[in-house]
Formats: structure tokens, sequence, C-alpha cells
């Protein structure tokens, strides 16, 4: 039977008896601190769009134009400084999506701002975008 | 229904986490076509809701106050900002809003996530700067997605851009 509820605990000890036999411990807060505070997946190409498939901390996604996007967050981040990455599609037509940050993008710790652009340099949606920001919240 | 637990003092974030894992997503059929006054030379932008985000502002008892944000964005804008401080007094511990209709909820939105100034004087210009509409208003393709305007003919025609 699984028990749902909360286990409140600062530090994580192993024996690490399997691998090197030496106590390690971590914490918890590194846990916390370390995770994912956002991610998302997005199919980009569709009018109606930018249909969310899924995401977490995210209230709105805004499609600024061809390749542009701005996702904003739930639970803004500490600063502006947390880190990003994403990845877009290759569809043997406009080939290769890359996203950066958006040149329109005034750093924040409410959203981010990311362009794709094609192997043509145009802007351009992939067929598929996804993201995921790590970093402290405020 | 699923009732929220007490969520006042509660980080924000694990509410969210709670809400992903006991709320079923919510996709409204509506998004805010807007237009930058301060940036007319693109196109006019699209914001579409979450479904997680509206679940929570259906749900009640999960989303900060909407000025909470506004002063986080006060902060920000603040030339000496270096990180978040006011993040448990006007997220965490703030006392949540109730259950939202999805008109309210995207009338939240807004004032979340779109420019004030944009939003604050809307209807105070030759033509709308913003406008609600479903997202089969919108056009049929993105062939020409960056010529997309608010429609100045807006009240006699069925298309939103």
């Amino acid at each position: 039977m699984v028990a749902h509820g909360t286990i409140a605990f600062d530090t994580l000890t192993t024996s690490d008896q399997v691998n090197t036999g030496t106590e390690k411990s971590l914490d918890t807060s590194y846990l916390y601190n370390g995770s994912i505070k956002a991610y998302g997946h997005h199919s980009g190409d569709s009018p109606t769009t930018a249909t969310m498939n899924d995401k977490f901390n995210v209230s709105s996604l805004a499609d600024n134009g061809n390749g542009d996007i701005t996702y904003t967050w739930t639970n803004a981040f500490n600063n502006e400084y947390y880190s990003a990455s994403g990845m877009s599609t290759e569809d043997g037509t406009i080939g290769y999506v890359s996203l950066y940050y958006s040149r329109s993008y005034t750093r924040s710790a409410a959203n981010l701002r990311l362009q794709g652009i094609d192997n043509g340099d145009s802007f351009d949606d992939g067929a598929f975008t996804s993201f995921m920001c790590v970093g402290a919240l405020a | 229904m699923i009732e929220t637990p007490e969520f006042q003092g509660t980080h924000l974030w694990e509410r969210l986490c709670w809400a992903k894992e006991k709320l079923e997503p919510y996709r409204s059929e509506y998004c805010i076509v807007w237009e930058d006054p301060n940036d007319m030379e693109n196109p006019a932008k699209v914001t579409h809701p979450d479904p997680n985000w509206m679940a929570c502002a259906l749900q009640g008892g999960i989303l900060p106050p909407v000025q909470s944000y506004w002063e986080l964005k006060k902060d920000e804008n603040k030339p000496d900002f270096v990180k978040h401080t006011r993040g448990p007094e006007l997220l965490h511990n703030m006392k949540p809003i109730g259950p939202m209709t999805e008109e309210e909820a995207i009338e939240y939105l807004i004032m979340k996530d779109i420019p004030e100034h944009v939003w604050r004087d809307w209807d105070k210009s030759n033509k709308p700067k913003m406008v609600i509409c479903k997202k089969d208003q919108l056009p049929g393709t993105r062939e020409w997605r960056n010529a997309w305007q608010i429609s100045e003919d807006l009240v006699i025609k069925e298309e939103a851009a």
C-alpha cells in the first residue's frame, strides 16, 4: 500500500556499500535547488497553436511572430540569470531550427523569450519546441 | 471536486507540483491578441493561457493575487535590483485567491503577462490594442504570420487578426 504524505529531512546519507563502501551525504536543499523549475513542450507551427503539449510553471505562451516565443512563469525566478536550454526540430524542408535568446529579449526573472532560426537564416517555428530552466526561484 | 489544501505559507512552486499531480489541465478556447504601441514594427502577438495554469486559476486557493506580480515587476525594474527578496511575502505567504471563472482567469492573465501600457489603455486609440478572441478566429495558417495585425474594422469582421 502506498502512503502519501510528507517526509521532512535536511540530509540524505548512503553507506554506498555496493559501490565504494564510503558513506556519502547529500543536502536536501541541493536536490531542491538543482531541480528543473520550469519546462515545456509545444507544437510550434500550428496557427491556433502553439499547442501546449506539456508544461510546468508556465502561465502563458506568447506567439510573437514566426519563430518568436515568450514563456511567462507562474513562480518567477530569483533573478534574470537562471539557465535555460531548448531544442526544436529538423524536418527536411526548412532544415534545422535552432533556438536562441530572442534579439528583442530583455532578460527577466519573470519570462523567457526565444527565437527559432532555420538553416536559411529565417525566423521559423519548428514542428516541436521544448525547453527547460534551472535556477533559484523568487 | 478535489479540495485545495490550505496553501497560504506553502511555496508557490510546491503548490504547482500539487496541481500538476492532482488537477486536470484546462484548455481554454480563448487567446489574447495584442499589439505593443512601443513595438509597431512587429506583428500582433498572441498570448495563450497554459492549461495547467488555467486549472489552478479555476480551482482556487493556489495562485497569489495579481498585485503580487506587479510588485515583483516593480522590484525587478529598480536600477539596483540584484535578486528578488520579497518572494515569501508576495507569493508564498500571501493569502491565495479563490476560484475564478474562465473570463476572470483570462483577465487576470492579461494583467499578469501582458505589458501594462497595452492593457491599461487597450481601447484608447484609433483601434483596440488588444482583443480576446476564440482560437478559431485566428487566421487558418501561419503563412503570413508576420503580417498579422488587429483588424481596424474589428466590430464588423469575425476574424480577430
